[in-house]
């Protein structure tokens, strides 16, 4: 078997709020191979969004230990950990907005994604790929939430990353809207990138080549 | 560059609400920087201004005067003043040489009399015969008591013949004439023959010729440079001194050299000036500095507000950047892209404004090289710094929101800060210090004291202690109010719910509205106070507008031409050991003597008591005179009838006033004067138009130095205006606090209302919320400013000594105002909160 892209081996996670702390992970332990979809499946609260900020190096996780790529990232400095991000990492998030630029038309927003990551343009067959072709030149607010939401894929894939993170990215759209999404997201996976989804979307955890379903913030099953 | 940072100049218009503030923000920080250096200068060149227009303008430029010289020297004397004055900038020279004062011979007559000579002397003169330009000019005084007539030769037919009888110069004299006034005016009090009216020679080689052998080494001479245009700025005072010391020290040398320097004075009277006007430049900058950098804070603290918002709307990109691997220092950066421009503009803006607006604010437009570009780098500096809070600010809130999550601890620890007791010791220092300085003496007498930056800096910090502590209190308020519970009224709780909400913004809007409201009525207060000191000051120390002596005969008699009496009253002055007793004429006095804010009608009661009674004098008694009757050198007894704590001429020392009509003989009275109600001008054009002589002729408006007190005045004007600054700034955070709430004020309230909240409970919550804001600022910094203007009025008076001291003027109509626009601006700021609910439409508010 491969070297698997994320180890992560008894992570725990705590939230410390005013009535104090609260546990958000514990004790939790699996692998995410370097290809296909990774689906982080469970209930709201589960931890699953938790987990998914962790690996995308958004949070610290409390105890244990997470490997990407081999390295051990829970002691990397806010330094390493934006140039692992930069390097390595692709984040979507929830809801469609949130993964644009708003005053940038929709091939600015491809080419500020792969700047961001040290490449000069995206590919210029990315918005065909996409399925909304002739749209470069439209303004972000142009588009309908899937569409947005699969330019946001567009634009992870524009980074040339290791790893894309998308966190319940079919929980704002309709079904089908979601089902574009869905193909996008198989299509990543087909093309070689690994993609870990936190979610709850049956239909997304179908394409899921390995399920990882949380519970209470602990590892319930895996199933590949 | 990446895209998203190319692009943020662009991005700003997406958001035209914080670019509005930012220029906003930035033209007021600019303004308040560049206003402060362009104030203090243009302090340091009314101060030019001010000791200029004091003296006569002929030696504000250096002079050199020589007494009992040979006419010979005296011609080496101006040569030398003439080539050293070319050298030295100074093109014009306007030279005088005087014979002595004798009784020269007059074909018989021998009338005191001088002869002399001066350049353009005989265009400043009015001839009343002749005007021929080849001989002598008489002055008719002396022409009439000798009986010279045209034609007439002295000194044996060997001068040039009298070819014009001139008008005598009397004063006040023509600018021309007055750094010459004591040689050409005779002084009918000094001893015969020490003083007398100059005949003119047509020119200084006939002078010479005619005088050089008679006049022995008794001659005099004066050199004066007049100057196109007397300096306007410190700088331009000081280089003239400059230029004058190089040009005295060239004369002075060569005649040291020579051994002629023993009987000349050459001064450059207008140094001390330059050196008060640059004293008076730097306290006013001092005193202004505090308060312009605790403005400037109150702006930055604003930038970083608006830089706050802006990083609550850009936070889905802000976030989505440092996913992709952007640190905290790049989205810092990102924020500077998209804020400068609108900074940049506001910066400039507030520059332009700043030097525009400086004749409204400012005591003079006249300003020192270099003072512009000055200004320019303040408002740049001030671009600067709110570049790098903007960029501070978004780095520190990506590093908090993005990084660490940590709490601010810091903002706690700020908090903790006991800022109030450390402004109010510091106000007590500065009081303490203002009242341990001790009074200098000039010849035994005092001087006007100073003003102190340290001194001048206590109301300020008065008002800055009791903002800080409206602040805490309010802040402890907002935190117990969590524990109220209102409901029975439910505007009331509403209304404290929201403040309770916003305790950030509404501890700032606080902190601004009281420092506002306070430094503009102390500010208000304290210049008003002192303007009103020196113009009462003023007032009691001449008696009217303006006044002259006049010759006992003319007191005696009472009698003045119409034209005169119109608007005159005779006084008598008569000194017995310490009283000052005046001997008035009640029909004409109070209408003419400057009363100030004594009431007419009051004082008219007071003097119609004081007539003739045939028995002891009935006397106004002023001071701390004995209430008996008293007996008084030269008026007899006199028997106090009213008393009063002040009047004009004696202030608020001792003496009686007494009425001619109950003093038996009016020749035993010291000097007369003439008061008028009206400027010296029209009061000696009316004195010389009824042939009535006069001496040492004053008006109220220069009777006193007042650059002591306009320093204050100006400092304090300053203030006021930094007062209107922040009060539009507290405005503008009230609108700002509305609308960057409002549409979560606007689903809550219209959601509220859907409920059942009566619109009028809406408006009543609104009104509660934002009056108890703006009620708490207006009430805390008007009481401040009032009681601190009250306190701050004396303290700071330059004269003590001379009563009645400074004091507090009536401040209310200035409250009044403030209350009145403040509720204005609460008003405004409801009806669009309370629209912005009305016209909510819930629907799209919820989907968000």
């Amino acid at each position: 078997m491969a070297e698997p892209l994320y180890e992560l081996r008894g992570v725990h996670v705590d939230y410390r709020t005013p009535t104090g702390v609260v546990p958000a992970v514990s004790d939790v332990s699996f692998d995410v191979p370097a290809d296909g979809i990774t689906v982080l499946a469970g209930p709201s609260g589960s931890g699953k969004s938790t987990l998914l900020r962790v690996l995308g190096l958004v949070d610290r996780h409390t105890a244990g230990t997470v490997r990407l790529q081999g390295r051990d990232v829970g002691g990397l400095g806010h330094r390493a950990r934006r140039q692992t991000r930069r390097d390595r990492i692709a984040v979507v998030f929830q809801a469609p907005p949130d993964n644009l630029i708003g005053h940038l038309t929709v091939a600015q927003n491809l080419r500020a994604s792969a700047q961001s990551a040290g490449r000069a343009d995206a590919d210029p067959d990315i918005l065909d790929w996409l399925g909304i072709p002739g749209t470069g030149s439209w303004r972000v607010a142009a588009l309908s939430g899937g569409q947005q939401q699969r330019l946001a894929f567009g634009c992870a894939l524009a980074r040339e990353p290791d790893v894309v993170l998308a966190d319940e990215p079919t929980s704002q759209l309709d079904a089908a809207s979601a089902a574009l999404v869905l193909d996008v997201l198989g299509r990543l996976a087909d093309s070689g990138v690994a993609v870990v989804a936190a979610s709850h979307d049956p239909d997304l955890v179908a394409i899921g080549t390995r399920v990882v379903r949380l519970r209470e913030g602990r590892v319930q099953g895996e199933a590949a | 560059m990446q895209l998203p940072w190319r692009a943020a100049p662009r991005a700003a218009v997406s958001g035209p609400l914080t670019v509005l503030v930012a220029f906003v923000a930035a033209l007021l920080l600019s303004f308040v920087g560049a206003a402060a250096v362009l104030h203090a200068d243009s302090a340091g060149s009314a101060a030019v201004g001010y000791q200029a227009g004091r003296l006569c303008p002929q030696t504000v430029p250096p002079v050199i005067d020589g007494n009992k010289v040979t006419v010979a020297d005296a011609n080496r004397i101006l040569a030398l003043a003439r080539d050293s004055g070319r050298a030295n900038g100074f093109p014009t020279l306007v030279g005088a040489v005087y014979s002595p004062v004798r009784q020269w011979d007059f074909n018989g007559p021998h009338p005191w009399s001088q002869f002399a000579y001066r350049d353009g002397a005989r265009d400043n003169l009015k001839v009343l015969s002749g005007g021929g330009q080849d001989g002598l000019w008489v002055p008719k005084s002396i022409a009439d008591d000798a009986g010279i007539k045209l034609g007439d030769r002295g000194l044996n037919g060997t001068l040039p013949p009298v070819t014009a009888i001139y008008a005598d110069i009397a004063e006040p004299v023509p600018d021309y004439w007055c750094s010459e006034q004591q040689r050409v005016v005779p002084n009918p009090l000094a001893t015969e023959g020490a003083t007398a009216a100059p005949i003119w020679f047509p020119s200084l080689r006939e002078f010479t010729e005619h005088m050089d052998s008679l006049s022995d080494n008794a001659a005099a001479v004066s050199a004066r440079f007049p100057v196109e245009r007397l300096p306007a700025t410190t700088e331009e005072a000081a280089a003239l001194v400059d230029r004058g010391k190089r040009m005295l020290d060239g004369v002075v040398g060569t005649l040291r050299a020579e051994e002629k320097a023993r009987f000349v004075i050459a001064a450059n009277y207008f140094a001390k000036p330059v050196e008060v006007a640059r004293a008076a430049s730097d306290t006013v900058w001092s005193a202004v500095l505090p308060l312009t950098v605790i403005s400037l804070l109150v702006g930055l603290a604003g930038v970083g507000a608006v830089t706050v918002q802006w990083f609550q709307r850009r936070h889905a990109e802000l976030r989505l950047l440092w996913a992709r691997g952007a640190g905290p220092v790049a989205l810092g950066w990102r924020a500077v892209l998209e804020l400068a421009l609108p900074l940049l503009v506001g910066a400039g803006a507030g520059l332009a404004a700043a030097r525009l607006a400086l004749p409204w604010y400012a005591p003079s437009s006249d300003l020192t090289d270099g003072t512009g570009a000055l200004a320019s780098a303040v408002a740049g500096g001030v671009f600067v710094a709110a570049l790098v809070v903007v960029g501070a600010v978004a780095a520190t809130r990506a590093h908090r929101a993005f990084q660490t999550g940590a709490a601010r601890r810091s903002a706690r620890a700020w908090r903790l800060v006991p800022w109030e007791l450390i402004t109010a010791v510091l106000a007590y220092l500065a009081w303490a210090r203002r009242e341990s300085t001790p009074t200098k003496l000039a010849f035994g007498q005092p001087l006007p004291e100073t003003a102190d930056a340290v001194g001048l800096a206590f109301p300020l910090l008065v008002v800055l202690t009791v903002a800080l502590v409206t602040v805490r209190l309010a802040r402890w308020g907002l935190r117990a109010a969590h524990r109220v519970r209102l409901w029975r009224v439910p505007a009331a709780q509403l209304a404290l719910r929201r403040l309770a909400a916003a305790a950030g913004s509404v501890v700032g809007i606080l902190l601004v509205g009281t420092l506002a409201v306070g430094t503009l009525t102390v500010g208000v207060g304290v210049a008003d106070a002192q303007r009103a000191a020196l113009d009462t000051k003023s007032g009691l120390f001449v008696g009217a507008e303006s006044a002259a002596l006049i010759p006992t005969r003319v007191g005696v008699s009472g009698q003045l031409p119409p034209a005169l009496a119109a608007h005159s009253t005779l006084v008598g002055v008569l000194k017995t050991g310490q009283n000052i007793n005046l001997v008035i004429d009640p029909a004409t006095f109070t209408r003419s003597a400057w009363l100030g804010d004594r009431d007419p009608a009051d004082t008219q009661a007071q003097l119609d008591v004081l007539g003739g009674t045939g028995g002891p004098v009935p006397a106004l008694r002023v001071g701390r005179t004995p209430e008996a009757t008293t007996t008084l050198p030269r008026l007899g007894q006199v028997k106090p009838v009213e008393q009063v704590g002040s009047f004009p001429l004696i202030g608020t020392g001792q003496g009686y006033v007494v009425s001619r009509a109950a003093v038996r003989d009016l020749k035993q009275v010291d000097v007369w004067q003439i008061w008028s109600n009206q400027p010296l001008d029209t009061l000696i054009r009316d004195l010389d138009a009824a042939g009535i002589h006069h001496l040492q002729s004053r008006s109220r408006d220069k009777a006193l130095d007042g650059l002591p007190f306009l320093t204050v005045t100006w400092t304090f004007d300053f203030v006021t205006a930094l007062g209107v600054v922040l009060a539009v700034v507290a405005a503008a955070a009230l609108v700002l606090a509305v609308e960057v709430r409002r549409r979560q004020n606007a689903l809550a309230g219209a959601l509220a209302t859907r409920m059942g909240l009566r619109q009028r409970t809406l408006v009543a919550s609104h009104l509660t919320e934002l009056g108890g804001l703006a009620g708490v600022s207006v009430a805390a910094g008007s009481a401040a400013g009032v009681v601190c203007a009250a306190v701050s009025a004396p303290l700071l008076d330059p004269s003590p000594w001379l009563r009645p001291v400074a004091g507090a003027p009536d401040l209310l109509p200035l409250v009044s105002t403030t209350t009145g626009v403040a509720a204005v601006v609460v008003a405004l700021v409801c009806w669009t909160a309370v629209r912005s609910v009305t016209t909510a439409r819930v629907g799209e508010l919820i989907r968000g």
